[in-house]
């Protein structure tokens, strides 16, 4: 049900007086009803050339039995014609008058920024044809993943384009942007269900990432969690009454948790659902305890688990008593770290477990009067980055949802200034709905979805300290000395996904450049020349050139051992020295911000161009290995997967690096 | 055809096609039919001849009418012993009795026919209103004075307006142009395309007249040696000008890349090899198949004129050919957005798939070879005239290139396209 504002305004005399003021006239938002189709209308499905998504879109629209019109590109048309999708044609230079309700475009081949006008061709003439409730939805590759930095730069602009378009969108319509890795194709069917359908009503303006995962199961759209066992935090009412409902709708078994002052309250939830009740107190000191063995004993195990439990103790700093702090950040961060302890310990949560845990816009902007508050919901969001490589060992994945106004008790008790304030301050101008947040939780929930990273852990930089320690110099004149930053991916199952970005500089020549003292440090830097080839002990390999990192195949045993073999060629003149090669990519750049720079090291990817002279500075490399004086011509780089620690390799130029998943 | 002896195609004759109400618009049917007809007798020296079988037809016709062909027989210089029939497929009409006396040659049961069409639309037939035609006709059942007086009375002003011949589709209340506007909405068919071919079609027209090319396929008429539409100064460009007649606001189809209402008559004979080579006439080209396709345009959701989209599959099919091995093509234009249409809905998997059941779509074909020597959008349409137009034209072609083959493909209103094969050995 709107709220007051909204159902005013969009009643007639309302609705003069307040377009005619200037108002804002919320658009009442659709939600979903079991039953009621994924699509109340029909989709657009436009496409960049050279995209690679645009057939797995099209096949993922025909399964869902969405009508849909596509324009008129060869390969959307054969996709559709091989998903026997029916698909009427829209050509943008001649658009057909009939209204659509989703926009779906496939921007992965855009791989320069002149190449961007795509956006503008597509979505000038076709946003005119949104209907209310639209849905839009925009498809890139992850920057990280680029094939070349004109790539990963357009691919990284169109996060601009969708948040802007999101605040732009009228009518209650939604935008979103979805990263998805190369390979990940068979990951985006839950999440681009979970979009274009009305359970998404209150998200927008997001940028989603899916990576691959492993064995990606069949499931019933229907009942999704059939058969899990769901653990629901504050489950006795407001958002996580509904968060209990909706799960269960999907098909789980509901566990609700509240203290036991709210016990009748839940369980009058739990009933309802055809769940169970456990009434604890979160921050008892055993209560993780309880928890664990209870799940265990009643229901064999866990499979999601909802940290929704949370309140507020509003007040500035200056007047907050050490209770009022204590209490917020007891229930809201702590006990929840302290309950996926022994979850994990007592090996409760089970293979294939979701933890979600819920944030708040809050954590991420900060509020006046909710010091307490905000500092437990950004703790929350580090919980999940830190937790994901933890998660990942046990097959599960760790994530968080953080909801911005939503119609609670708790937000009816804001002052009804600040809570008018708050409500018209987003880009649908109303508040959400407890639902909406069930709903976003739920999709998080879904056994299939693959690794996301948007909410998803940080990844796990090992830094492998030293370098190769051979101090050989080649006589065929070849040198070559090697960085590189591996980077395991936390897949949700089990799997992993190595991206080993090497970077390399050429070696001079031989004995010919001893004859220039002064150019003793005088590498030049190349790309494309030097060639990696990773090798799996498991007799798989990849390989490639250094400036696309070699990509490894599927999934990755704990056991696995990579090894990398470099071999450079020596290209042409010798250049300037520390400067570094211009088709580089910097992982940490492109990394979370804020996440990957170490202390003293100097960031990469800086727009040094070829010819420009460095400061002489020395070029410090990831784990210092191009600090090393004595190039050599191969370098072997072997990392070890499963380990937890970094060791090194005492001779034979060899370094060992153990790595965690 | 495939079935029984060969059939060729000898030549043909036609009156320059004139714009609506202007030169042509005291000549009746028959009188453009006889004057073509005319014209191919002293071609082919048929005077005093018995051909197998003049098959003829109009869309637009007089009660009168109603032997139409015969009675051009009778007027003519041939044998009266020469049947003659009248056959009515809107504009397909041409194509179709092509067909019929190609069928009746390749069977063996006529040895030589001629076939064509007439089509005039300044000399309408205006009916009497129904009411009043009903009152008329108890009138003369009446026996009585005082029953006649009765009926009398009943005469009421509104029944004096007379009925004119609507250009509509009886079932959905559309003309064919509201129709095509919704197909070309349907394809995304942009104004730019359209008038391109329009163009081409008067360009492709103008040069055909100028190296001489009709020179034995038609006969003036009237004060008019050539095709009273043709513009040969046509360029994308001004007829970008011309503001939309159909489709509304936003509508590409235009007074220029859609076919004027037009009056004129054609005519093709057609032999079996041995007549012909008995009477001297060369073989320009053999009629190999044809294929009559219908859509449900009413309730079907397909396009009133995409029913040559789902013929030419099935008569390709048939012949063992694919869509790319012919050396020319006429796709009668009776609007730039229906010729574009049809060629777009072959290249489109999802249409080969859904509605023609086909795994790869036929794909397209190059347009270089498409209506060579002018269309229907610069020679204009007298509906039951065009199939000989083209079917003549097309064959003289093909003989022209010292071989080949080519492909017809008309649409016709009430959801029908008619298509055919004509090939020449190549020498």
């Amino acid at each position: 049900m709107a709220d007051l504002y909204t159902q005013i305004v969009n009643a007639p005399v309302g609705n003069f007086l307040a377009k005619n003021v200037g108002l804002p006239v919320p658009t009442p938002l659709e939600r979903w009803q079991p039953g009621s189709p994924l699509l109340e209308g029909r989709a657009l499905v436009g496409a960049a050339p050279g995209g690679r998504l645009g057939a797995t879109v099209v096949s993922i629209l025909g399964a869902a039995g969405v009508n849909a019109a596509t324009e008129m590109k060869e390969d959307l048309r054969e996709a559709a014609a091989a998903a026997d999708l029916d698909a009427t044609v829209w050509n943008s230079d001649a658009p057909s008058p009939e209204r659509f309700k989703a926009l779906v475009f496939d921007a992965t081949g855009i791989a320069d920024s002149a190449e961007l006008s795509e956006l503008h061709r597509f979505f000038h003439p076709a946003i005119r044809t949104m209907t209310s409730n639209g849905r839009i939805v925009v498809l890139g590759t992850p920057p990280r993943d680029a094939g070349s930095p004109r790539e990963h730069t357009a691919q990284r602009a169109l996060e601009g384009f969708t948040r802007s378009l999101g605040k732009e969108a009228r009518g209650g319509g939604t935008v979103q942007l979805v990263y998805v890795a190369p390979g990940a194709e068979k990951q985006l069917e839950s999440t681009l269900r979970f979009l274009l359908s009305p359970k998404s009503a209150y998200v927008s303006g997001q940028v989603v990432r899916v990576g691959k995962a492993a064995k990606p199961a069949k499931l019933d759209w229907e009942r999704p969690l059939g058969g899990k066992v769901a653990l629901v935090t504050g489950a006795s009412r407001g958002i996580g009454a509904s968060i209990a409902t909706v799960l269960a709708r999907d098909g789980a078994h509901v566990v609700g948790l509240d203290i036991p002052a709210l016990g009748e309250d839940l369980r009058a939830v739990t009933s309802e659902l055809g769940g169970s009740a456990l009434e604890v107190d979160v921050t008892d000191q055993d209560a993780p305890q309880v928890i664990a063995d209870h799940l265990e004993a009643q229901h064999g195990g866990v499979d999601v688990v909802v940290h929704n439990a949370g309140v507020t103790r509003d007040k500035t700093i200056a007047g907050m008593d050490e209770g009022r702090w204590g209490q917020v950040l007891d229930i809201n961060l702590s006990s929840q770290e302290r309950i996926d302890d022994a979850l994990l310990e007592g090996k409760v949560l089970n293979k294939g477990g979701r933890i979600v845990s819920v944030s708040s816009m809050s954590g991420i902007a900060g509020n006046n009067g909710q010091t307490n508050y905000a500092t437990s919901k950004a703790g929350v969001i580090g919980m999940v980055d830190a937790m994901a490589p933890v998660l990942a060992k046990a097959n599960a994945t760790i994530n968080a949802v953080a909801p911005g106004f939503i119609e609670t008790r708790m937000t009816q008790a804001m002052p009804v200034p600040v809570r008018e304030a708050g409500r018209r301050m987003s880009s649908l101008s109303q508040g959400g709905l407890p639902v909406d947040v069930a709903e976003a939780i739920a999709w998080l929930a879904l056994p299939r979805r693959g690794w996301t990273e948007r909410k998803h852990g940080a990844r796990l930089r090992p830094e492998p300290a030293g370098g190769l320690s051979d101090g050989r110099r080649q006589g065929a004149g070849l040198r070559a000395r090697v960085a590189g930053a591996l980077r395991p991916g936390s897949g949700g199952d089990g799997a992993g996904r190595f991206d080993a970005a090497l970077r390399g500089r050429r070696g001079r020549a031989g004995p010919r450049s001893r004859a220039a003292p002064g150019r003793r440090r005088g590498r030049s830097a190349g790309t494309g020349q030097v060639h990696a080839r990773v090798r799996l002990s498991s007799g798989r390999h990849a390989a490639g050139h250094l400036s696309a990192r070699p990509r490894l195949p599927a999934a990755l045993g704990a056991d696995d051992r990579l090894e990398l073999s470099l071999r450079c060629r020596r290209l042409g003149a010798h250049r300037e020295p520390d400067r570094p090669a211009p088709a580089h990519r910097s992982e940490r750049a492109a990394g979370p911000p804020g996440a990957g720079h170490a202390a003293g090291r100097s960031p990469q990817g800086q727009a040094v161009h070829a010819g420009e002279r460095g400061p002489g500075r020395r070029r410090a490399g990831v784990g210092g290995l191009l600090d090393h004086p004595a190039p050599r011509r191969r370098g072997r780089l072997r990392v070890r997967v499963g380990g937890a620690q970094e060791s090194q390799a005492a001779a034979g130029g060899e370094r060992r690096v153990d790595v965690a998943r | 055809m495939n079935i029984g002896r060969k059939v060729a195609v000898l030549g043909g004759n036609r009156i320059p096609f004139a714009r609506s109400d202007g030169v042509y618009a005291r000549a009746s049917n028959q009188d453009m039919l006889s004057a073509a007809l005319d014209g191919l007798i002293d071609r082919f020296d048929l005077e005093g001849r018995r051909l197998g079988e003049v098959a003829a037809g109009a869309v637009l016709k007089h009660a009168r009418d109603f032997n139409l062909t015969r009675e051009v027989v009778l007027g003519s210089r041939l044998a009266p012993e020469t049947p003659g029939c009248d056959v009515q497929q809107a504009c397909g009409t041409g194509l179709q009795t092509a067909i019929g006396v190609a069928s009746k040659i390749a069977l063996g049961q006529i040895d030589s026919g001629v076939a064509g069409g007439v089509d005039t639309t300044s000399d309408a037939p205006v009916a009497v209103n129904d009411d009043l035609r009903e009152l008329l006709l108890e009138l003369n059942r009446a026996k009585s004075t005082t029953d006649r007086l009765k009926l009398l009375a009943k005469l009421r002003p509104g029944q004096i307006v007379p009925d004119f011949p609507r250009n509509e589709e009886p079932r959905t209340g559309l003309s064919m142009g509201e129709h095509t506007a919704r197909t070309a909405v349907e394809w995304g068919l942009a104004r730019e395309e359209q008038d391109e071919l329009a163009a081409a079609s008067h360009r492709n027209l103008a040069a055909a007249y100028d190296r001489g090319f009709y020179d034995d396929l038609m006969t003036s008429y009237l004060g008019l040696d050539r095709d009273q539409n043709l513009r040969p100064d046509s360029t994308p460009e001004t007829l970008a000008k011309l503001r939309p007649v159909f489709g509304g606001e936003g509508g590409t189809m235009t007074a220029g890349n859609s076919t004027p209402l037009s009056d004129g008559a054609s005519t093709v004979l057609l032999g079996s090899d041995d007549w012909a080579a008995e009477h001297g006439h060369r073989v320009l080209a053999h009629f190999v198949d044809a294929e009559t396709a219908a859509v449900d345009y009413v309730h079907g959701g397909e396009g009133l004129l995409m029913a040559p989209a789902y013929a030419i599959p099935r008569m390709l099919d048939r012949v063992g050919v694919s869509l790319q091995d012919f050396d020319l093509y006429e796709i009668h234009e009776a609007f730039a957005a229906q010729v574009l249409a049809t060629l777009r809905a072959w290249e489109d998997p999802v249409f080969c798939k859904e509605r023609l059941g086909r795994d790869k779509p036929l794909g397209s074909i190059d347009r270089a070879r498409l209506n060579v020597n002018g269309g229907s959008l610069a020679a204009a349409h007298p509906f039951a005239a065009t199939g000989g137009r083209i079917v003549a034209g097309l064959a003289k072609a093909l003989d022209e290139r010292g071989g080949g083959r080519g492909l017809i493909s008309i649409c016709a209103a009430g959801g029908q396209g008619v298509v055919a094969i004509l090939e020449k050995e190549k020498i």
